[in-house]
């Protein structure tokens, strides 16, 4: 009986919260500016509370509904179907729809003269309608519709600044990225309604020898859309460029759900083709590698924030392939770990992810700018912004006792326990390998955020506008840097609470992994909490007994003064140099060059005009992408050509056509 | 080989058809039209016999007074308010393309031997073999002839070679099809003798070569 009431509950839960969000869509017709914009964050924030309560109820107990009968697509109905696998994703979006709703007033009050704000939420809605939606679709025809649904309206959240140049671009590459990765998936989706003859999600299982095909469809579909090496170009375009309070849903969530749909086919659907694990395995490290790489060379804020994404989807690729790897070979402990690293850490990373994004939008709102050379010094303007980007920081990489933390330490431990397994020799080579390339990415990551909090935050301002920074325009912290510190505290609450959030994830994992003894918490043995409380006390004890005694003789220097006393704007670190030695470690793949050039009378000892440049030169996109950009343009233009104008030409065309389609029916 | 009479008649209707081809003489291309018309409703009033379809025979004559009488009096009338009496030019002489017409009958003959569907009837072959020809020389019309009248001309052939394909095939189709496709020609040709005015009102000549600017 309470079973009942539950599923029938949770179903009118998440139905009601699409309901609102449609109706948000009407609302934005109505009222005054100010007040419309209130109650419309009202409406999207009631709608999350919605969505994540529905979770809450539903979270032990699956549901299965088909309230939305009335959609149907022809080949399908728009069932639903809430399990364990979806609930922690609807949780994360939940949350960090509500992080939007609280920022969205207060980023659209900067905005007044656009008039682009009833685009913004209409467009915000339907974002939001088609990603809860394809978290609940039960099979392929309705999640395909949703998805669809849910990019393109994200596409035109990207194009929000359409007037700009860079967004246009970012717009049309992550258009093509989706355009590339949907037809991939409806390959996938097809391929595997032959093989099996059912639109349901849950029957289809990648354990057949005709599934592979449909794998590597999908594989391809996915990595297009998470961004994974080598189709990642567009994700540095795209993720910088939405409205602030869109910038945490799509940075956090719309990567997120590829992976979200890969574990729901591969892992839970027991994918045994070692060639995928392989090819995954394979992509992860390269992405990550990759990704961090050029996130420690960038100088954009948000770019940077951007190309860790691809850093740590590569990582929670590698992941998953381990997961398919392990399962293959019946490591129930190994696939146990690492599906649990991959599913802990895509969530773990959307909250981090979607925090540094709000975090990056504030400072670009107070210093109008995202490049790092022209921002530092902003920690004494926007102190909550630092206090919050910082979290989020240690959080991403992986320091203690925050949540990517416990997620990186179970993704070291299912290489780790891979490595010692009875496994073919290779495997255990390349498993020992991954642990050298986490710890060498974890290391660079850890370099990269130092870079963007060293310079972004600290220091001198570097420009006039880094200077004159406020942390709003009224000065006291508003709805952007209360939605920073609700993601801040939701990271901290996971990063303290590990193994009661491992045991939440406990039903997914069994899904996942089709283990049904499986616990969540066994898995990470650490009392973080506990400890975190411990090493607390010891610092605050070691600072108030030991340095504390000292404080009088410490002197306060600015940071990147290294301890000669003030330095001059000009003379501090940049980031450009902060990232230098490592640019020049790896400048065969970075494609980095810098050329000296002094003049003078006597150059030698009296230089008058020292003049450094640094040249990057992308190689994927300038080597791969671009050949190919030009041949596309080069055989549209030259198609173009059959187009003569002239009537006999084209009357002709028909004719020939119609000579070819009789022969192709006659044998002659 | 012994034609039956609506064979016959059919086989008539592609020579008239070709025999179009022959003349850059609009009006003759017009009589000549006429006949080819007039050919292809005795074919359908002469199926309409064989079957005992009595709606073949309203289509027979709607056939004979739609496409043999009004449409080239309309087209006559065009040419008369236009006074243009012969195609200014053909990118394939008149004899030549008549003479390639008739190589494309023989053309016709091959292909309806090995159409799937005939194969196993002989009796439908002939039919098929003169409708395929007047499609042929409708196309060869049109891709040929510089005057945009000839170009109406050659799209009522090929009307006409679908038609024909179709009574011969099928043994006629539901009236209401047969009538509602007369109507479209009859408007189609009406709509494009209207255009014609409105192209020589334009460009003082009605040279389709020259239209070029159907491009990006």
């Amino acid at each position: 009986m309470f079973n009942d009431l539950t599923q029938i509950s949770a179903a009118h839960l998440f139905t009601a919260a699409s309901a609102l969000w449609l109706a948000g869509i009407g609302l934005t017709a109505l009222g005054r500016e100010r007040v419309k914009d209130i109650l419309l964050a009202a409406v999207l924030l009631v709608g999350c509370l919605m969505a994540l309560s529905g979770a809450a109820i539903s979270w032990n107990h699956p549901v299965e509904y088909n309230q939305l009968q009335f959609l149907s697509f022809g080949l399908a109905q728009a069932d639903a179907r809430v399990d364990p696998l979806s609930v922690p994703f609807i949780a994360l979006l939940g949350l960090l729809g509500a992080a939007a709703a609280v920022a969205s007033p207060s980023h659209l009050a900067a905005f007044k003269e656009q008039g682009k704000k009833g685009h913004y939420w209409k467009l915000t809605f339907i974002f939001m309608i088609g990603l809860l939606q394809v978290l609940l679709a039960a099979n392929a025809v309705a999640f395909l519709v949703f998805w669809e649904i849910m990019s393109l309206s994200s596409a035109a959240l990207v194009a929000a600044d359409h007037i700009r140049h860079r967004a246009q671009r970012a717009a049309f590459a992550y258009l093509t990225a989706t355009r590339i990765s949907t037809a991939f998936i409806t390959a996938a989706f097809l391929f595997m309604h032959q093989n099996t003859g059912s639109w349901s999600l849950a029957a289809w299982h990648f354990d057949t020898p005709e599934s592979l095909c449909a794998a590597v469809l999908l594989l391809a579909g996915v990595c297009t859309k998470a961004g994974i090496w080598p189709m990642h170009v567009w994700l540095p375009l795209a993720y910088p460029e939405p409205p602030a309070p869109t910038s945490a849903l799509f940075s956090g969530l719309v990567s997120n759900l590829a992976i979200y749909l890969l574990m729901r086919l591969l892992l839970a659907g027991s994918c045994s083709h070692m060639i995928i694990a392989y090819v995954a395995l394979a992509l992860g490290t390269v992405s990550a590698v990759w990704g961090v790489l050029f996130a420690l060379m960038e100088r954009d804020l948000k770019k940077l924030l951007a190309y860790s994404s691809v850093e740590n989807m590569g990582i929670i690729l590698t992941a998953i392939g381990v997961a398919i790897l392990a399962h293959s070979h019946g490591l129930a402990d190994v696939a146990a770990l690492a599906t649990a690293g991959a599913l802990f850490h895509s969530l773990n990373h959307g909250l981090v992810k979607a925090l540094l994004f709000l975090g990056a939008s504030s400072v670009e709102r107070a210093a109008h700018t995202r490049e790092m050379s022209a921002l530092g010094g902003l920690s004494k303007n926007l102190p909550w912004t630092m206090l919050c980007f910082f979290v989020g920081s240690l959080s991403i990489c992986a320091m203690p006792p925050m949540n990517c933390f416990a997620s990186k330490w179970l993704l070291y431990q299912t290489f780790f326990h891979l490595s010692f397994a009875h496994v073919p020799i290779m495997e255990r080579a390349i498993a020992l390998a991954m642990v050298g390339i986490l710890a060498f990415v974890g290391a660079l990551s850890l370099a990269c955020f130092t870079k963007a909090v060293g310079i972004a935050f600290l220091g001198r301002p570097r420009s006039e506008a880094a200077a004159k920074a406020k942390e709003s325009p009224s000065g006291n912290p508003d709805g952007l840097i209360l939605a920073q510190l609700l993601l801040t505290v939701a990271c901290v609450m996971v990063g303290t609470s590990v193994p009661i959030a491992l045991d939440g994830l406990t039903p997914a994992l069994q899904q996942l992994t089709n283990n049904p003894a499986l616990v969540g918490s066994s898995l990470f043995p650490m009392p973080l909490g506990q400890l975190t409380l411990v090493g607390a006390l010891l610092v605050s004890s070691i600072y108030i007994f030991v340095l504390g005694g000292r404080s009088a003789t410490a002197k306060s220097y600015i940071t990147w003064d290294c301890g000669f006393g003030p330095l001059s704007t000009r003379a501090e670190e940049t980031g450009s140099s902060f990232s230098h030695p490592i640019g020049r470690i790896f400048s065969q793949v970075l494609q980095m060059k810098v050329s000296t050039e002094i003049s003078g009378k006597d150059r030698r000892h009296f230089p008058e005009i020292v003049k450094v440049e640094t040249f990057m030169t992308p190689i994927l996109e300038t080597k791969i992408y671009q050949p190919l950009i030009n041949a596309f343009d080069w055989l549209s233009s030259s198609l173009v050509r059959l187009q003569t104008g002239s009537i006999h030409i084209h009357l002709l065309y028909v004719f020939l056509t119609m000579i070819l389609l009789v022969f192709l029916d006659t044998n002659i | 080989m012994v034609l039956d009479t609506f064979e016959a008649l059919a086989m008539l209707a592609a020579i008239f058809g070709i025999l179009i081809l022959g003349t850059t003489h609009l009006r003759t291309n017009l009589s000549f039209y006429s006949l080819h018309t007039t050919a292809i409703a005795a074919v359908t009033a002469w199926i309409a016999n064989i079957t005992h379809d009595s709606h073949l025979y309203l289509v027979a004559a709607a056939v004979f007074a739609i496409k043999a009488w009004v449409i080239p009096y309309f087209l006559n009338t065009v040419i008369k308010k236009i006074g243009i009496g012969t195609d200014s030019g053909a990118f394939i002489a008149a004899p030549l393309s008549m003479h390639l017409g008739a190589l494309l009958l023989g053309l016709s003959y091959v292909i309806s031997l090995q159409i799937p569907g005939l194969i196993g009837d002989p009796d439908s072959r002939i039919g098929s073999t003169a409708a395929m020809s007047i499609l042929f020389s409708g196309v060869l019309l049109m891709l040929t002839r510089r005057a945009a009248i000839s170009q109406i001309v050659g799209f009522l052939v090929i009307e006409n070679g679908i038609y024909l394909f179709a009574v011969t095939q099928t043994h006629g189709m539901p009236l209401m099809v047969e009538m509602g496709l007369l109507l479209e020609v009859l408007v189609a040709v009406m709509v494009a003798g209207l255009l014609l005015f409105n192209i020589k009102k334009s460009f003082e000549h009605i040279d389709v070569s020259q239209l070029t600017e159907l491009k990006d």
